[in-house]
């Protein structure tokens, strides 16, 4: 009966970020402040049952919330919202809602469709290295998602030229994506690829494998590096950061729901 | 023309040629990721039958670039071999010119040198501005009232400058300052850590690479199993290493929680030389290798099973069988004795067989036999109710068991280890100065009628737009103060 309760959570979370979602593009759209303020209260109140709903999960499966796809997929959302909370306090652009929400939103729907049974850590899984890897490798594909959702934005915008004044400013959104892979890289890179390399020699005798995981982090990292190289150097901006950001998302979540066919050493993710 | 000044050296070691680099490695990597996914896990060992589908000369072209194992091929390998080059001449040409921006703020060396468009100010001592409501600019009334073109002598630029640098070194910036001829040339320079954390980073990134270089050529990886009082042999050495013990820990929802091997290592002669117990994430250091529990296997085999027996009438009877030990069910007349056992039973076209060393679908082969007849059938833990009935003979229910298990050790030496984690940390270093560290340069000069500062050419951020805006209007009140002051 309790192995509901977090599952209910996420349920009430997801439907409130959702009509926090409609609200952010009322905002958007009318640049009213009722929907502005409405916008935020109901995302702060979908973050509060999101937390609730990873708070009964640790509690019942007894570790933290990052044991399984589903798991590593809710806490990825939960640090984008709080990513975005903590930003838009900060700049006072509440407008960055309609870039963030949807990509919580299509976080969460990813989630819906994984299995969510919780159940104890697996032997391989009970080191402090495990908690530094997945967390870190969560905050840090939730940025690059986030830079993927400005991306879309931008894309959009630029198509409908003339009726965008819905969406946030090309130069903001530009800033969006260069931020959010510059801030998303530095983690990944320490995160996904070095603690998880030193995780693995630690538990199997080996830094690399070339499982299916490790190679799509790889791939990952290299397309980020690429980008940013490529950002620095001046010469992807604008519409070709966008479109990059886009595939970046792509690359993710081909290595994200890779596990579910692919198998090998983080099968059980 | 010398190397050192040739096109060659130049595209060699330039960006361009590093980020051509990444791409072909990101490019060669997606590809065999795919790759690896898409080939058939068995056409190394089976090309012949491949030959046949596919045709020989698409076999032998898959084989001779290895697309099945693309990761340890020739031209993978190649390509890493050239990104570590280029990595090391991409600093080796580059690190003194990060030291020196790391560590050193040089002015700029002429007014030319400052860029004439871009974000920054330019704030004049006496011109009137023609802007609506430019006259309530402090800076022109009062440039305009006690002004005029080389109106500031060398204490006034000198005040006007120690307040700019003021204004600056309150947000983090260091100046430096030069000129001649009456004109100070200054530069405002932040985040210069940021190009030693480049350099940390890519030099971290070059040792690692190293290390891995090293591991693949020098190490040794060696799997082992065993059951509980085998003596495995080590590969190149003369010492062994002895399962004292192995037992699996389970959860109470039936998972298995951990493994542990109980292991010795022993010479020639028998002497322990260490032991220890070991579990995922819980190696054994001995010697100059590392013996690691990478998994566990199930036996074909079983120490005891648990049954439980109920006939029509009577009270169910629970009883142990194992190999060689069957058991009498009293006042029956049957025995039952223990047959096969499949730890993942699957019934294929050649008769039953276990898909994998693991309880998956665990099942027993039994024997009913009584003086008068003999049945047999197969006994399932997970599914105790299937096939449990055998007519009058009652009903066999599986309940228990204990399989034989083997444990599985990985054992491997790594000299590029030690190389490989200290590439990660001087990385991981020069990431967070890389990426914590935001670089601004403003240049700017001041001379007797003006001062201009603009930010070098580059990627501007809004933040760093906005803080230049509220620097200039700082620095047209230190204008302002300073012109009074020349009252």
């Amino acid at each position: 009966m309790t192995a509901r309760i977090d599952i209910t959570l996420f349920w009430a979370g997801f439907w409130i970020y959702l009509g926090a979602f409609l609200l952010f593009s009322v905002y958007s759209a009318s640049k009213k402040k009722p929907a502005g303020a409405a916008a935020m209260a109901l995302f702060v109140a979908g973050l509060l049952f999101h937390t609730a709903g990873l708070v009964a999960r640790w509690t019942i499966s007894s570790h933290p919330p990052l044991a399984t796809m589903y798991e590593y997929s809710l806490t990825m959302a939960w640090f984008i919202g709080v990513t975005f909370l903590y930003l838009a306090a900060r700049l006072r652009r509440i407008g960055l809602g309609i870039v963030v929400s949807p990509v919580l939103i299509m976080v969460l729907v990813i989630a819906s469709m994984l299995p969510k049974h919780a159940s104890a850590l697996m032997p391989a899984l009970q080191s402090y290295w495990f908690y530094i890897h997945v967390s870190l490798a969560a905050v840090s594909e939730g940025a690059f998602l986030v830079a993927s959702g400005a991306g879309m934005m931008y894309l959009l915008k630029g198509r409908g030229e003339k009726g965008s004044g819905t969406l946030p400013a090309s130069d903001l959104l530009e800033e969006i994506i260069s931020g959010s892979i510059r801030a998303g890289y530095p983690l990944f890179t320490i995160g996904a690829l070095f603690a998880g390399a030193i995780w693995a020699q630690y538990a199997w005798g080996r830094f690399w494998s070339w499982d299916p995981k490790e190679t799509g982090a790889l791939v990952i990292w290299l397309f980020y590096t690429l980008v940013l190289h490529q950002n620095a150097g001046g010469r992807w901006k604008g519409t070709r950061l966008a479109v990059m950001s886009v595939i970046g998302l792509i690359i993710i979540l081909l290595s994200f729901i890779g596990n579910l066919f692919l198998g090998g050493l983080h099968s059980y993710v | 023309m010398s190397w050192k000044n040739s096109r060659n050296r130049t595209d060699l070691v330039g960006g361009r040629f590093a980020i051509f680099m990444i791409a072909v490695l990101f490019a060669a990597t997606a590809a065999g990721w795919i790759l690896t996914e898409i080939f058939p896990p068995d056409f190394s060992s089976n090309m012949e039958k491949f030959a046949a589908s596919w045709g020989g000369p698409a076999v032998k072209i898959c084989s001779s670039l290895r697309l099945y194992d693309p990761f340890h091929s020739f031209w993978y390998t190649a390509l890493l071999v050239l990104f570590f080059v280029t990595l090391l001449l991409c600093i080796a040409t580059r690190w003194k010119s990060f030291v020196m921006r790391a560590f050193v703020v040089r002015p700029p060396a002429c007014i030319e040198d400052i860029p004439r468009a871009g974000t920054g100010a330019e704030i004049h001592l006496g011109d009137p501005l023609e802007a609506p409501g430019s006259e309530k600019d402090p800076v022109n009334y009062f440039g305009r009232k006690y002004g005029a073109p080389g109106g500031m002598d060398e204490n006034t630029r000198e005040l006007l400058y120690n307040a700019v640098a003021g204004a600056f070194g309150r947000r983090g910036y260091s100046m430096a300052k030069g000129g001649s001829g009456g004109t100070i040339l200054f530069a405002a320079v932040a985040g210069r850590w940021r190009f030693l954390g480049n350099l940390l980073f890519h030099s971290g990134l070059l040792v690692l690479t190293a290390g891995g270089m090293a591991g693949s050529i020098m190490g040794r990886n060696e799997f082992l199993y065993g059951r509980r009082g085998d003596i495995l042999p080590l590969h190149g050495s003369a010492d062994s290493v002895r399962v004292d013990d192995f037992r699996i820990v389970v959860a109470p929802d039936g998972r298995v929680r951990d493994y542990i091997s109980t292991l010795s290592v022993v010479d020639n002669d028998g002497n322990v030389l260490k032991s220890g117990e070991i579990e995922v994430n819980k190696p054994l250091k001995s010697g100059g290798f590392n013996i690691y529990q990478s998994a566990y296997y199930v036996d074909e085999e079983i120490v005891w099973a648990e049954l439980r027996y109920m006939s029509a009438e009577g009270a169910p009877l629970r009883f142990r069988i194992g190999p060689g030990n069957p058991a009498v069910i009293e006042g029956t007349g049957y025995r039952v004795i223990a047959g096969r056992f499949f730890p993942d039973f699957r019934m294929g076209r050649g008769g039953p067989y276990s898909a994998s060393p693991q309880m998956v679908n665990p099942a027993l082969q039994f024997e009913l036999v009584s003086a008068a007849d003999t049945l047999s059938g197969y006994l399932f833990l997970v599914y105790p109710k299937f096939n449990s009935v055998f007519g009058d003979a009652g009903t066999l229910i599986l309940e228990d068991l204990e399989p034989v298990y083997y444990t599985g050790l990985e054992i491997t030496s790594n000299p590029g280890a030690p190389l490989m984690v200290s590439g990660m940390g001087i990385s991981s270093v020069g990431l967070i100065l890389l990426y914590m560290f935001s670089y601004k340069k403003v240049k700017g000069y001041i001379t007797g009628e003006k001062m201009v500062m603009r930010a070098a050419p580059g990627r501007h951020t809004m933040s760093f737009r906005e803080e230049m805006a509220s620097m200039e209007k700082e620095t047209r009140a230190a204008f302002a103060a300073v012109l009074r002051d020349m009252k």
